[in-house]
Parts: C-alpha cells; sequence; structure tokens
C-alpha cells in the first residue's frame, strides 16, 4: 500500500462513516432489542396464569390472579411432568417415564462423557503431532483435514446401524463412540499452540528422567490450560443444548433440550409452563457465558484460528 | 562410552515412538472405523436393496429421479428438499456474513456500548437450537403468538394463514430462513471477533492517520487481513449445506414443504427407512460437497490471499 505524506492529524468521522455506523448500529440495536425481548418475554409470561395468558398473549405485563402462594406454579408443573419413551436396548423393548430431574441427570452425564473425551484425546494428538516425528504423521494430518472437509451426514445410516449391530443402541456407549474420536478441528486448535511452546520445556525435564506421559501431563498440559478451560466450558454449553444425541441414540436417557421439546408438544395450549422450562433451560448456559465470556473469547484468538 | 550413549539414544527414540503410537491408537482405530468404515459401509449400502442384494445402480436412480420429480415418492418430500437446502447457501454468504461481518467490524471499532452488544449479540450461540426454536414458534404460533398478534391488531390479520405461518406451504420455508438469519449471525460473529482482535493496531493506526475512512478500512485492509478466517468460515457454510436440518426438524419437521436434504437423510436413517436410498444420497452428497467446498477453498484462496501480519 502506499503511504502518503504523514499528516499525524487524526481525522474526525466523516460523513460516510456517521451514516455507515449509524446504518449497522441501527441494524445491532434491532438484533440486540429481539434477543432481549426474547428473554423478558420468556421470564414474564412463565409466571403468568395459563388461563389468563391465553386469553391475552400479549399482555405480558398482565399478572391477574398470580399471587405469592401460586407464584411458581408453572414452574411446579415442568418439575412434576413426565414424559413416557419408547426405546430398545440391546433387542429388547423398553419403556422408561422420565421426568425433568433425570434429564438433568442425563445432561449431566453426556457432558461429563463429552468433556473427558474433549480433554484426553484431542490435546493428546495435538501435541504428538506438533512436538515429535515418526512414520505416517502426514497421514494422520491428512487425516484430520479429511474429516474436517467431508460431510458426514450420508453415513448417519450407516453408524445407526452399526450400533444396532453391536447391540449398545440406546445406551451411554453411543456417547463415548461419537465423542472419542480424537482426530478433528481440535487437532489443530491444540497442534498450533503446543507448537508454540519451546520444546526445551519437556527437554530439561526429561533430563531430570521424566518420561514421555510424565513430561506432557505435567509440564506441556498445564501451560495449555486457558484453552483446555475455554474448550471445556464449550464442551459443556454444546452438550447442555444438545438435542440430536438423544434423538439419534438415546432415547431412553433424554437430555433436558431434547426432554423440553416433548414437554412443549404435551403443553402446547399451556404455554407459561414451557417459558418455565425453556427459562430454567436456557439461565444454565448463560450463566456460564455470562462467567466464562472473557476466557472463551480470549482463547479463541490466543488459539489463533486462521485457517 | 560411544555405543552406550548410542544404546542410549536408541531406547529413548524406542519409548518416544511407543508414546507416540500408543497415543494414536484410539484416535486412528477411532477414525478407521467411524471416518473409513461407515463410508465403506455407506458405499456398499448404496448399491444394495433392503435385503442386502447387490442392486446395481437402481438406488442412485430412485434418488436422481426423485429429485428431478420425475417419480414421486410417498415418503419423501421432493424436489423442494434441494431447493430448499441449496437456499441456505446465498442466506449464509450472502445475508449472514456480511451482518456478521459489519457488526464485529463495529464492534472492534468500539463506537459505541461495543460491550454490551459484544454480550447480547453472542447469546444465540450459547442457547440451545430447542430453546431458540420453541421461542420462534411460539412467537408466531397462528393462537398465541405475538407477532400473529400485533399482525391482527393493526389489521393484517388476513395475512395470517389458516394453519399459521409455519403450517402453510407458502410461508413456512421463509419463515425458516427468517429463523436463521435471526439466529445465524452470532456463531460467524465469534470468528470474526476473534480474528479481527489479532490484527496490530499500529497498522489501522497508519491508516487512520492516512486519512483512510472507517469504510474504506474495512474493504481495503481489515478484510484482506481476515480473509483467512473468512474462507474458513465460507467453507463451513458450504460443507454445511446438505447437512443444515435441525431448524426445519425442530420448527416444522419437515411439513409444509420444508425438507431439506439433511432432513431426508436423518429422518429415513432415524427410522431406519429407506437406508439404501439415503446411502446413495450420502454418497453423492459426499462426493459434491467435497468438490464444491475444495474447489471454493481453492478459488477463494487464489482470488486474495491471506495477508501476514
Amino acid at each position: 500500500m502506499k503511504i502518503a505524506k504523514p499528516q499525524y492529524k487524526i481525522k474526525k468521522l466523516t460523513r460516510g462513516d456517521i451514516a455507515f455506523a449509524a446504518i449497522v448500529l441501527t441494524l445491532m440495536i434491532l438484533f440486540a432489542a429481539s434477543y432481549l425481548f426474547m428473554f423478558i418475554w420468556v421470564i414474564l409470561n412463565s409466571f403468568r396464569v395459563i388461563a389468563n395468558y391465553n386469553a391475552e398473549p400479549m399482555a405480558i405485563f398482565n399478572f391477574e390472579g398470580v399471587s405469592l402462594s401460586n407464584l411458581f406454579d408453572n414452574y411446579k408443573q415442568v418439575f412434576e411432568y413426565t414424559v413416557k419413551f419408547t426405546a430398545y436396548v440391546g433387542g429388547k423393548r423398553q419403556h422408561v417415564t422420565i421426568g425433568l430431574i433425570d434429564m438433568f441427570g442425563n445432561s449431566l452425564t453426556q457432558i461429563v462423557i463429552a468433556v473427558a473425551c474433549g480433554l484426553v484425546f484431542p490435546p493428546a494428538v495435538g501435541y504428538v503431532i506438533s512436538k515429535y516425528n515418526f512414520k505416517g504423521k502426514r497421514l494422520i494430518e491428512l487425516a484430520v483435514v479429511m474429516t474436517m472437509c467431508i460431510p458426514t451426514i450420508g453415513t448417519t445410516a450407516s453408524v445407526l446401524t452399526f450400533y444396532d449391530k453391536l447391540g449398545i443402541m440406546n445406551t451411554w456407549w453411543t456417547v463415548v463412540l461419537s465423542r472419542s474420536g480424537g482426530l478433528g478441528f481440535g487437532v489443530l486448535l491444540y497442534g498450533n499452540y503446543f507448537a508454540s511452546i519451546p520444546k526445551e520445556y519437556v527437554e530439561s525435564a526429561k533430563l531430570d528422567g521424566a518420561g514421555n506421559l510424565c513430561a506432557y501431563l505435567s509440564i506441556m498440559l498445564p501451560q495449555a490450560l486457558p484453552i483446555l478451560t475455554a474448550q471445556g466450558i464449550l464442551t459443556v454449553i454444546t452438550n447442555w443444548n444438545d438435542y440430536m444425541t438423544s434423538f439419534l441414540y438415546l432415547k431412553n436417557n433424554p437430555t433436558v433440550a431434547y426432554g423440553i421439546n416433548a414437554l412443549s408438544n404435551q403443553f402446547s395450549n399451556a404455554y407459561p409452563v414451557v417459558f418455565a422450562a425453556l427459562f430454567m433451560t436456557s439461565a444454565v448456559t448463560l450463566l456460564l457465558f455470562a462467567c466464562f465470556n472473557k476466557k472463551i473469547m480470549s482463547s479463541m484468538s490466543a488459539g489463533g484460528i486462521k485457517g | 562410552m560411544e555405543k552406550v550413549s548410542s544404546k542410549k539414544f536408541m531406547r529413548a527414540k524406542i519409548r518416544d515412538s511407543l508414546f507416540v503410537y500408543l497415543v494414536l491408537l484410539w484416535p486412528v482405530i477411532h477414525f478407521c472405523i467411524f471416518s473409513i468404515g461407515m463410508n465403506i459401509s455407506m458405499i456398499i449400502s448404496s448399491f444394495q436393496d433392503a435385503s442386502d442384494r447387490f442392486y446395481g445402480f437402481n438406488n442412485y436412480r430412485s434418488v436422481i429421479t426423485t429429485f428431478l420429480g420425475l417419480s414421486a415418492s410417498s415418503t419423501l418430500e421432493n424436489p423442494r428438499a434441494i431447493l430448499n437446502s441449496l437456499s441456505i447457501l446465498p442466506l449464509s454468504l450472502l445475508i449472514d456474513m456480511p451482518i456478521s461481518l459489519l457488526f464485529s467490524y463495529v464492534i472492534y471499532k468500539k463506537y459505541c456500548a461495543s460491550k454490551f452488544f459484544s454480550v447480547v449479540l453472542f447469546i444465540p450461540t450459547v442457547i440451545s437450537a430447542v430453546v431458540l426454536c420453541l421461542c420462534f414458534k411460539m412467537a408466531v404460533s397462528r393462537d398465541f403468538g405475538f407477532i400473529t398478534q400485533i399482525l391482527q391488531s393493526i389489521g393484517l390479520g388476513h395475512l395470517v394463514p389458516a394453519n399459521g405461518f409455519l403450517g402453510d406451504p407458502k410461508t413456512a420455508w421463509w419463515f425458516i430462513l427468517l429463523f436463521s438469519i435471526w439466529t445465524g449471525i452470532s456463531t460467524n460473529m465469534i470468528y470474526f471477533s476473534s480474528a479481527m482482535s489479532r490484527i496490530s493496531e499500529s497498522v489501522i493506526e497508519s491508516a487512520r492517520i492516512d486519512g483512510a475512512s472507517d469504510l474504506r478500512q474495512f474493504f481495503t485492509m481489515i478484510i484482506p487481513m481476515i480473509w483467512g478466517t473468512i474462507t474458513t468460515v465460507s467453507m463451513t457454510c458450504i460443507s454445511g449445506m446438505f447437512g443444515w436440518y435441525l431448524p426445519a426438524l425442530l420448527l416444522t419437521n419437515g411439513t409444509a414443504n420444508t425438507s431439506t436434504i439433511g432432513l431426508v437423510i436423518i429422518i429415513n436413517s432415524q427410522a431406519r427407512t429407506n437406508l439404501n436410498f439415503v446411502s446413495a444420497f450420502g454418497v453423492l452428497i459426499a462426493i459434491i460437497g467435497s468438490v464444491i467446498t475444495l474447489g471454493s477453498k481453492r478459488l477463494m484462496e487464489r482470488f486474495w490471499r491471506d495477508v501476514e501480519y
């Protein structure tokens, strides 16, 4: 770029700039307002009396009939709600009746599995690729790119029939298998990060007699703690929000997100109950986001997701 | 003496490779089963009929005839599924991406309330698609939705179809597109914002001193500097086009002409119906999808090299 004579005078905003900023800011306000309005709408309606809501859906400030004694009635209904699912486990038909507490438990189990898999496999593969030379390294890198580029949706049918044949359909093993793939985006993320850490750290630990595993666990992994935390939180959020795992593999152990959708069908004439459920579900992830917002964003930029 | 050290060196080398291969053992097995094995079994299944007999190209033929509208299949809504899936791409590349780029830039420039926007505009990424879909569904619902109520109160009630916006084949897909614009911008913004935050201040400062307007800086500096990220995001949009189904599944379950390629595959796989048809479909998508994705990656990289900074 040609650099003109330096004028050393910081220019004020031009008219074009102001127009540009005004247009974009208006649009941003519209989007932000719609998200905020959605929240207010959900929260306020979740406390309203059902009959009152059905009569006047728009009057979100109309709390007629709401008193301290029945303030949490809609929330109580969410907790008392149960749903029946039928699933085949190992060829046997299984009926389950599940309430919200069980769904919370299921979501937690899925989160624990996903976080454990995500903390074990991708960082280790990323470390090995960035710090060791070995036969077949190119192949592994190729596999990582392949996993990221080729659309996988078509294999869903094959994966499901594979699980059928193994007899693990509708068991937690499906979650373990679907989450434990180590080759993927995470490898690039951790690989880039570990590549930026000098090798001398590990070398000196090895001179002191530490083995490879020990050096990795005690020297390298702690260095990646910011990325590990951010990735861990992102995994918690995505798995808390996850609908498809229950839909495809785990009908008998549905997560909260799956259960809420089933609930909404049952209460299609009593929206305030649905609103209560929606508020509870999203409050969890919003709280996490509010607490760790900075950490997630900074590690995204530090990790250098560039290409 | 030399012998000892070389022996030691060899032993260390063996231990290194043992560690490497132990670490890679499970990921490689997993890759062989789930990426290679599943693709092979998909290809095999695409050449078989329902009772595993060789069926030639008949599955492929039925995929093509079904989606060209030449033969009607009762279980699949055609050929709208392909059209719908294809319409996701211009939506995400020409509407979602420019909007999220501009939003990220305005946040980056810190005109006003950038902290507020950088929190609120990211909300949809952390909320479950289920919650967003249910909110949207209730907002446009025929009986109790507030959008319907507003339309009625300003005298436009006749615009609301008898089955509601999401129940009418004429309007349903447009409302799903509206939904994906409403929720789609924030994921991109995470990538763009973090890419912009890595641009060094001094480069932008020098442009400012030269008197380049903000709009000009955006086109001549910011976009070239984060071109790598733009390419990556475009790639995910392109390869994600065929796999796009969740809002259609949750909002309408594919009724009212809202089916997509991804939804046809997912619903049939889950119900274990038309598995061979679905596999043939999957093979075609994998081939077409990777050719388009890699081709456009090449094109984008040639068009504009990532600027080193």
